[in-house]
């Protein structure tokens, strides 16, 4: 297999995988959707009742016009920035599921309405970094007298247990598609022309000269300039030994880090089925 | 209600986006246009932001 890299973002990759299959694709397209830890926000706690504000010596009802546990699901799908092998599962970290700075970051969210409360006033306790990636994600809004405060902790989990624990999104593979134009007895340069400027994705240039394919890639196989050309001079095929390969993630890793720690977990898992395989005798 | 966070489908954040075209759609620019600015390529994604309607306010006085 080889791996040529095409376009890759910060939060986005388009790769082409060559000189190999459909199912070894696949295997990597599931292991960034479902097995690629990262930190999600998994427990809100809320105070309830009134607080006073000395300032303006008014008090402030702890309620809001969402229900809480819409709110906190809300905070749930914030991205929260991970840095790979910087944290560990809660159940395996050596404090044993009490929760340390090595498992878990807490969130500290207090703010008095009326407003509307942000992704970016979730305080994180600890390193400023870990600030939530989109800080204009509006959370809840807050009328006159209203006020929230919560406690928000994430820990790590995977795409397996919660979409939120998913970094990826948008994957997707397709095959190296093969565009040809061999011109047919009775077609001509204005039949080729007119078949051309069907395509809804512009893989060809129709100039002066003849029909030229200048963007095969973005060929979406729909296959409607053959149609177009009654004469058949122009063939779509595609090549299941090649593969267009792109995703996106959410902003709580660079897409970089994302293909790298899915194909260390692919390697693992590989590797678990190997020795549970020669166990068996 | 509040805009969702995510795209039902894809699973982008697009709630960040709410605000800027919000703001932007009343300047009178086309949706079509802010859209593609703002990097919402998906029509998934696209329709999150088009088809919602932001009812939170009304529901303030009830909280």
């Amino acid at each position: 297999m080889e791996i040529q890299i095409q376009e890759l973002s910060p939060k986005k990759a388009l790769l082409k995988f060559s000189d190999t299959t459909a199912t070894e694709v696949n295997a990597i397209r599931r292991s960034l959707v479902s097995n690629i830890p990262k930190m999600a926000i998994d427990d809100v706690e809320f105070h309830l009742g009134t607080v006073h504000d000395d300032e303006s010596g008014r008090d402030y009802d702890l309620s809001t016009s969402i229900f809480d546990e819409a709110i906190a699901l809300r905070m749930g799908l914030l991205p929260v920035p991970t840095k790979p092998k910087s944290f560990r599962f809660k159940d395996k970290c050596t404090c044993k599921g009490e929760g340390c700075e090595h498992c878990q970051v807490i969130y500290t969210l207090d703010k008095k309405g009326p407003c509307t409360v942000y992704s970016r006033d979730l305080v994180p306790l600890g390193d400023p970094e870990l600030a939530i990636a989109d800080p204009d994600v509006p959370i809840v809004t807050l009328g006159a007298r209203q006020a929230i405060l919560t406690y928000a902790t994430a820990v790590m989990g995977t795409g397996r247990q919660h979409a939120k624990w998913q970094v990826v999104h948008a994957v997707g593979f397709t095959a190296q598609p093969k565009v040809t134009i061999n011109k047919a007895a009775g077609c001509s340069d204005a039949c080729l022309k007119k078949a051309g400027s069907i395509c809804p994705t512009k893989v060809f240039k129709a100039g002066d000269g003849p029909l030229e394919v200048v963007k095969e890639d973005a060929c979406i196989l729909c296959k409607d300039c053959e149609k177009a050309c009654s004469h058949g001079s122009i063939k779509i095929d595609s090549d299941p030994t090649t593969y267009l390969f792109t995703f996106e993630t959410d902003g709580s890793m660079t897409a970089r880090e994302a293909l790298r720690l899915a194909f260390e977990n692919l390697v693992a898992e590989i590797d678990d089925l190997r020795d549970a395989v020669v166990s068996l005798g | 209600m509040m805009v969702p966070v995510r795209c039902f489908t894809c699973g982008k954040v697009v709630a960040q986006f709410w605000d800027a075209y919000q703001q932007r759609l009343a300047r009178g620019e086309k949706a079509k246009d802010i859209l593609d600015d703002l990097g919402v390529d998906r029509y998934c994604c696209r329709r999150m932001l088009m088809t919602h309607v932001d009812l939170v306010n009304d529901l303030g006085p009830y909280g």
